[in-house]
């Protein structure tokens, strides 16, 4: 492997940013901000809000996966279940 | 151990409740066994179930969420705030650890999600909280009214203590000019006609419904049951009326008499037999189970000691 192929690899990829934070990782920030007392500040307001976004998004895959069942009808129940996966979960 | 206090819905010095609300009430038509040791001795499990904490939890982030939203914070500052109260509330402390539950339905994270879809589910809600003349939402609104009945006492004279029944009432809201008692659930169960229909008959939302017209002033014709549905993958909500008429609610008022009369004869004679009928999955069943000389042992061993107070206020944020 050529090392500009591992620079390739090791630099941040342009849709990192895009990506939102993970649930863990606001939850983990939100504790934080018990911990350390801080719950009132701004920054925990935000992640509070970005929590909001994520479950947000959650929901409207649940309810998308949740119409294209009820449209397949009960004969392809088995493959309509929503699983932990849909939902970004596991 | 540490012995409680005396309770202060008991008539003084006696095994009497004067202050009943549906969960003294409920237990004693359970078993009398069950609410002498829950309710007059106050034993409860060392851990609260999942399923009680998780309840409380939500009822509490969905009255400060419209709290917020009463003083005019946008509808996504309310979410986060009210999130933030949740978040600090299932957080230990002591453990520096947040709230373990391993129960699959009932944990930290399904009930921070449950908040989130059930306010985004009802983001444009047709039921209008109504707005008391302080300003406040009729939110977790404690009530108490004088249920007309007083105990005899032993020499079969009347006490002057009046019986009260208590409660708190969820929400109180407006729709199509109409005003309604609306009462939160959660289960893991489908929110089918089945399932409502499991709330009739019902001596909580009797007890609602009752209170509504007495204490409240409003001619309502049942309860709104405002569901939600909490599995490990996703959290669904419906709401349903639930009827009462005033004959049933004249029928529970007779009822409640009778009750009274029972917790009297149990409370004098200092006799609460058990109904082993009712035993399945009765958190004091291994102890039920004991001898009776063995029983207090098993009973300090799992058990500890907390105050069932129905008159204890709620809602005042």
């Amino acid at each position: 492997m050529s090392d500009e192929n591992t620079n390739a690899a090791t630099e941040p990829s342009p849709l990192a940013e895009a990506k939102s934070d993970s649930l863990d990782e606001l939850f983990a920030r939100i504790d934080k901000h018990i911990a350390e007392r801080t719950l009132s500040s701004s920054l925990a307001k935000a992640d509070a809000e970005k929590v909001c976004v994520v479950l947000r998004e959650q929901r409207e895959r649940w309810l998308i996966a949740k119409e294209a069942g009820a449209k397949r009808g009960p004969s392809m129940k088995k493959q309509s279940d929503t699983t932990l996966a849909d939902l970004g979960l596991d | 151990m540490n012995e409680l206090a005396p309770n202060p819905s008991f008539i003084p010095g006696t095994k009497l409740q004067f202050a009943w609300d549906s969960v003294s009430l409920g237990a004693l038509m359970k078993c009398a066994r069950f609410y002498q040791l829950s309710i007059v001795e106050g034993w409860e499990p060392r851990a609260k179930s999942a399923d009680l904490q998780f309840g409380l939890w939500l009822h509490g982030a969905r009255e400060r969420f419209y709290h917020f939203r009463a003083s005019g914070e946008s509808f996504e500052s309310a979410q986060a705030l009210a999130l933030l109260w949740l978040f600090e509330e299932t957080f230990d402390r002591e453990l520096s650890r947040p709230w373990f539950s391993d129960h699959p339905e009932k944990n930290r994270f399904t009930l921070i999600r449950t908040f989130v879809w059930y306010t985004e589910h009802w983001r444009n809600d047709p039921l209008e909280t109504v707005i008391l003349s302080n300003g406040k939402p009729a939110v977790e609104l404690s009530f108490k009214f004088d249920t007309g009945y007083k105990y005899e006492n032993a020499d079969w004279s009347i006490s002057s203590q009046p019986i009260l029944y208590c409660g708190h009432i969820d929400r109180l809201v407006d729709f199509n000019d109409t005003r309604f008692v609306s009462d939160l659930k959660s289960t893991k169960s489908t929110l089918s006609p089945n399932y409502f229909s499991g709330f009739s008959p019902d001596a909580q939302l009797d007890g609602y419904a009752y209170a509504a017209k007495i204490v409240f002033g409003i001619e309502t014709s049942g309860i709104l049951l405002d569901a939600a549905q909490v599995v490990q993958t996703f959290s669904d909500f419906h709401r349903h009326p639930v009827p009462r008429d005033n004959a049933q609610l004249f029928e529970w008022h007779e009822d409640l008499g009778w009750w009274f009369s029972q917790a009297r004869e149990h409370a004098l004679a200092s006799h609460w037999p058990m109904n082993k009928k009712a035993c399945f999955l009765c958190h004091f069943r291994k102890v039920c189970a004991m001898t009776p000389g063995a029983r207090e042992q098993w009973l300090k061993a799992d058990f500890v000691k907390r105050q069932w107070n129905p008159l204890e206020a709620r809602g005042d944020i």
